[in-house]
């Protein structure tokens, strides 16, 4: 039996939760996440069982990420991998004080807001781009316009999802605060 | 000074533990200590709060750490010396009205 494994498996950013169950119960059953990326996570057989997963989103410069990297290895954490501005961290519940890396409701909201922010910078182009054709819209052009609306205008629908779960873990947040 | 700031318990105690500089591990070990393990900063709430805290002018980076350049040192900078005094006169203003309503018959 090998002692390493690739998992293939698509969590979306309001699923964090179920993200992190995820990965303590692989490192219960003695798989430890050494690697995350897209779509795409790394185990490896480990006999350390208690282990605590955090994501962190931030976008930083490479010395400010270097500061950022080694503030949380002070703290226990071990620095995972990143994908697309999202940090994993991961800590044997014996090498740290508190099992978070957020201790208050507050910067957990920050946090959310961060991505938040990300998402509607996504979206806006999109849809300034339809706008930009249906202005200069020209009649034997329809079916690649339909074709390019189609398309980005499902790509929207599914960002302006993700927006509304996402401003709904931070109203949850905000009432529990 | 008119500026209102609310402090969360936790950046009231952040702000506090740096009136002595320090990185951000030794502000979690110091709180936890002053608060009896009552309050456990988190690495992630610490970072950020160092983040808004200096740019809010609140508190100033000094240096590194002399064993780890890259630990950071931050301190309270005389704006977040007022902040937190105003801080502790509206706690004390708690304390004090709450004791003369909860002691009134000196009961506990």
């Amino acid at each position: 039996m090998s002692d390493t494994k690739v998992v293939k498996k698509l969590f979306f950013a309001w699923q964090e939760d179920k993200e992190l169950n995820w990965l303590s119960n692989m490192a219960k059953m003695g798989w430890e996440l050494k690697h995350a990326a897209f779509c795409e996570y790394y185990f490896q057989k480990s006999q350390e069982k208690d282990i605590v997963f955090a994501f962190d989103y931030r976008a930083m410069n490479k010395s400010e990420f270097e500061i950022y990297i080694s503030h949380f290895e002070s703290f226990g954490w071990q620095y995972i991998s990143s994908v697309a501005n999202w940090h994993y961290f991961k800590a044997y519940r014996k090498d740290v004080v508190f099992p978070d890396i957020y201790s208050e409701n507050t910067s957990k909201i920050e946090k959310y807001k961060r991505l938040m922010l990300t998402l509607i910078i996504t979206l806006l182009p999109s849809l300034w781009a339809i706008i930009l054709n249906l202005i200069n819209y020209q009649n034997e052009k329809m079916p690649v316009f339909i074709f390019f609306v189609v398309f980005v205008l499902s790509m929207d629908c599914f960002l302006f999802y993700g927006i509304y779960r996402i401003y709904r873990i931070i109203r949850r947040l905000v009432r529990g605060s | 000074m008119k500026k209102e700031i609310t402090l969360t318990e936790q950046m009231f105690y952040i702000l506090l533990t740096l009136c002595e500089p320090m990185h951000g591990y030794g502000v979690m070990m110091k709180v936890a200590e002053m608060t009896a393990g009552r309050i456990k900063l988190g690495a992630g709430t610490l970072y950020g709060a160092f983040n808004n805290l200096q740019k809010s002018g609140l508190i100033h980076f000094v240096g590194v750490d002399e064993e780890n350049s890259r630990r950071k040192i931050y301190e309270t900078t005389e704006n977040g010396r007022l902040i937190l005094i105003s801080e502790l006169n509206r706690l004390e203003e708690n304390v004090k009205n709450a004791k003369e309503i909860l002691y009134a018959d000196g009961e506990v």
